[in-house]
């Protein structure tokens, strides 16, 4: 059994993994709630790059920045007009949930009519935009994954640098363990949950301008990237940045294990078998429940 | 009837729920001996809406094949009991307990399997496999939820969520693309399926009717609103939990058994989330934890999306009812019946003073 193949591969994906649940971890550790809306976030940013690239005809790279700006203020808006509007953890999923399909069936509707490409079947796509593959320890990975690597690392330094040296960054922490008291302080918590639902949102729009180039593009896809993160931020423990990173590399490496050594068929399977029994075994994730730190 | 039996409701859910008051526990104790001394099922009234709900949508379907023979409506239309049948039984479950299952798939998928497993090797009638399919569902339910309900709130929906994935997942593995063909020809007759949908949805209707009213609903109530406080009155709420889990599998998978033999294949995607989930917002655009709310969903979820298929709109119609279910969300998160109920008692209160 080679052992470097899966080092490689697996750390390359967990990376990235890092990156997407790290975004749904902050929103769920600053502001309580479970934001169903997040998958539709992810499949938003790759349809707007996809649209400006078609239809304004701009770089590729330019089309990113402006779809993550976009994405941005779209997490802005929905935090403030409808996360900040329900009065419960439950209302608040159903909200974002049922704006996740709103967002869906739009895109869908617009795919289909003759405004968009006016054909359903035309997959959307999101271009690769670093080329080429290189060769770590022996093992050939694209180009773009490893970009996608330091991208993260580069984003997720950055946030932690943000939440640990910056006023704004005290501010996010002092609202997840505490909400009434660091509005007590004088902290705008209203804010601050909009500062790091766009942040969150970022996040997911990053992860999904470099994995679209490798999936296919459809309104649905996110589904499975809320239920990933989901996931691994409850494997990690919820609200916890650390458990977060832990649990996607856990993931990400037994997913790339069974993938390699096993079974392709059973990747699946084995993965969320896992999370179930870890779930039924320790309920509290890895972390337990501690708050953003 | 049904306003003081809410009132009376309503009234023990202030007092459960205020904070620091010793008359808290009286209150749990005669909650808990309602069920020892009414016994579980106590007296149920049938006068009222929720109850007059469900008759008219029940004599409206066994009516509409008198109206119109069209099989397209009638397809909507045992198509909207089948979504009703779902919507209701996720509700007994976590409209009432307040455990949110996002997986009422697994259900719906294990009665599939079971019903075409038992239609393709055995000789037995299709009533009886429907029957079964809710049994299996039954079964596989309590291996999955007995270790599940000892979670709570978002645990629980993420177990939920990800065990009929894993299910579809492993059916990949071990079937010909995960799915069993030839049962479209245990049922070709049409009528028999609009039938049997019609009377699956009567049965669920009125079964989860009682017992959301009964003292079983109350239990699964006051498990709801504090689950601690239930157990400290001396209800074995695990138990309790497992049941409305059983109840609720048992309808599911017969909604199961009748999809396959109306689309004569069981495949991976009845365990999808994209079968998990609309039966949650029926229940929440309705009002959850009403049983007749779900159905109201139904209605207006499915049959605003089936409707207009043969209209102009009909490219819109899922982006329609996704924005009706918004827009009813962000006005109303108690959704159409909790708030045309809590509007008529606000009027009747005004009426008084």
């Amino acid at each position: 059994m080679d052992l470097l193949p899966l080092l490689v591969i697996g750390g390359v994906l967990g990376v990235i993994y890092t990156l997407l649940s790290e975004g749904f971890s902050l929103i769920y550790g600053v502001g309580g709630i479970l934001n169903g809306a997040y998958g539709a976030l992810y499949m938003l940013t790759d349809y707007i790059i996809f649209a400006i690239f078609i239809v304004w005809k701009v770089p590729v790279l330019a089309a990113i920045s402006l779809s993550l700006l976009a994405i941005f203020f779209i997490a802005l808006l929905i935090q403030k007009y409808v996360v900040a509007r329900g009065k419960s953890q439950l209302d608040v999923l159903f909200l974002t949930l049922a704006l996740a399909f709103v967002v869906q069936y739009g895109v869908q509707y617009l795919q289909c009519s003759s405004a968009f490409s006016g054909n359903c079947a035309y997959p959307a796509f999101v271009p690769i935009f670093v080329k080429g593959s290189s060769t770590i320890l022996g093992v050939s990975v694209n180009n773009q994954q490893l970009a996608a690597d330091v991208v993260a690392i580069f984003f997720l330094t950055g946030l932690w640098l943000f939440l640990s040296r910056t006023r704004y960054g005290s501010a996010i922490r002092a609202v997840s363990q505490d909400k009434d008291a660091a509005e007590l302080t004088g902290i705008n918590t209203e804010r601050t949950q909009m500062l790091t639902a766009g942040i969150g949102a970022l996040m997911a729009g990053v992860s999904s301008a470099f994995l679209g180039s490798y999936q296919s593009v459809d309104p649905t896809i996110g589904w499975s990237i809320i239920t990933l993160a989901f996931a691994i931020v409850i494997l990690g423990g919820l609200g916890s940045l650390k458990g977060a990173l832990l649990a996607s590399f856990i993931l990400a490496f037994a997913q790339t294990f069974v993938l390699l050594f096993v079974n392709t068929l059973l990747s699946d399977f084995v993965s969320l078998s896992i999370l179930i029994l870890v779930l039924l075994i320790r309920p509290q994730g890895i972390f337990g429940r501690e708050v953003v730190s | 009837m049904e306003e003081e039996e809410k009132g009376k409701a309503k009234k023990e859910e202030e007092k459960a729920t205020a904070p620091g008051q010793n008359r808290t526990f009286g209150t749990e104790e005669r909650s808990a001996d309602v069920g020892a001394r009414f016994g579980l099922l106590g007296k149920v009234s049938f006068r009222t809406a929720r109850f007059y709900l469900i008759g008219v949508c029940v004599i409206m379907f066994a009516l509409a094949p008198v109206i119109t023979r069209n099989s397209y409506y009638l397809g909507t239309l045992s198509t909207i009991a089948l979504y009703g049948v779902l919507a209701m039984s996720w509700d007994i479950l976590s409209g009432y307990t307040g455990y949110l299952n996002f997986g009422i798939a697994f259900s719906f998928g294990v009665g599939g399997y079971a019903a075409a497993l038992v239609g393709v090797h055995t000789a037995l009638p299709p009533s009886m496999g429907i029957f079964l399919g809710g049994l299996a569902s039954v079964l596989f339910g309590f291996i999955v939820g007995a270790p599940s309900l000892r979670l709570r709130g978002h645990f629980f929906i993420l177990v939920t969520l990800l065990v009929p994935l894993a299910t579809a997942a492993l059916l990949q593995v071990l079937l010909v693309d995960g799915s069993i063909f030839g049962v479209n020809q245990i049922v070709t007759n049409q009528a028999y399926t609009y039938e049997a949908s019609v009377a699956v949805f009567a049965l669920t209707g009125v079964v989860l009717y009682v017992v959301s009213n009964s003292n079983i609903g109350l239990i699964f109530r006051a498990i709801r609103e504090n689950e601690i406080a239930a157990e400290a009155s001396g209800i074995h709420t695990g138990s309790y939990k497992i049941l409305a889990f059983s109840i609720s599998g048992f309808f599911a998978g017969m909604a199961g058994a009748l999809y396959v033999y109306a689309n004569g294949v069981a495949s991976p995607t009845m365990f999808g989330i994209l079968l998990s989930a609309p039966p949650v917002f029926m229940a929440a655009l309705g009002g959850m934890g009403t049983i007749a709310g779900p159905i109201l969903g139904a209605f207006l979820l499915e049959g605003s999306l089936d409707f207009f298929r043969i209209n102009i709109i009909s490219d819109a119609r899922l982006l329609i009812a996704a924005v009706l279910l918004f827009v009813v969300l962000l006005f109303f998160p108690e959704g159409i019946w909790g708030a045309v109920s809590s509007w008529g008692q606000r009027r009747r209160r005004h009426k008084k003073s």
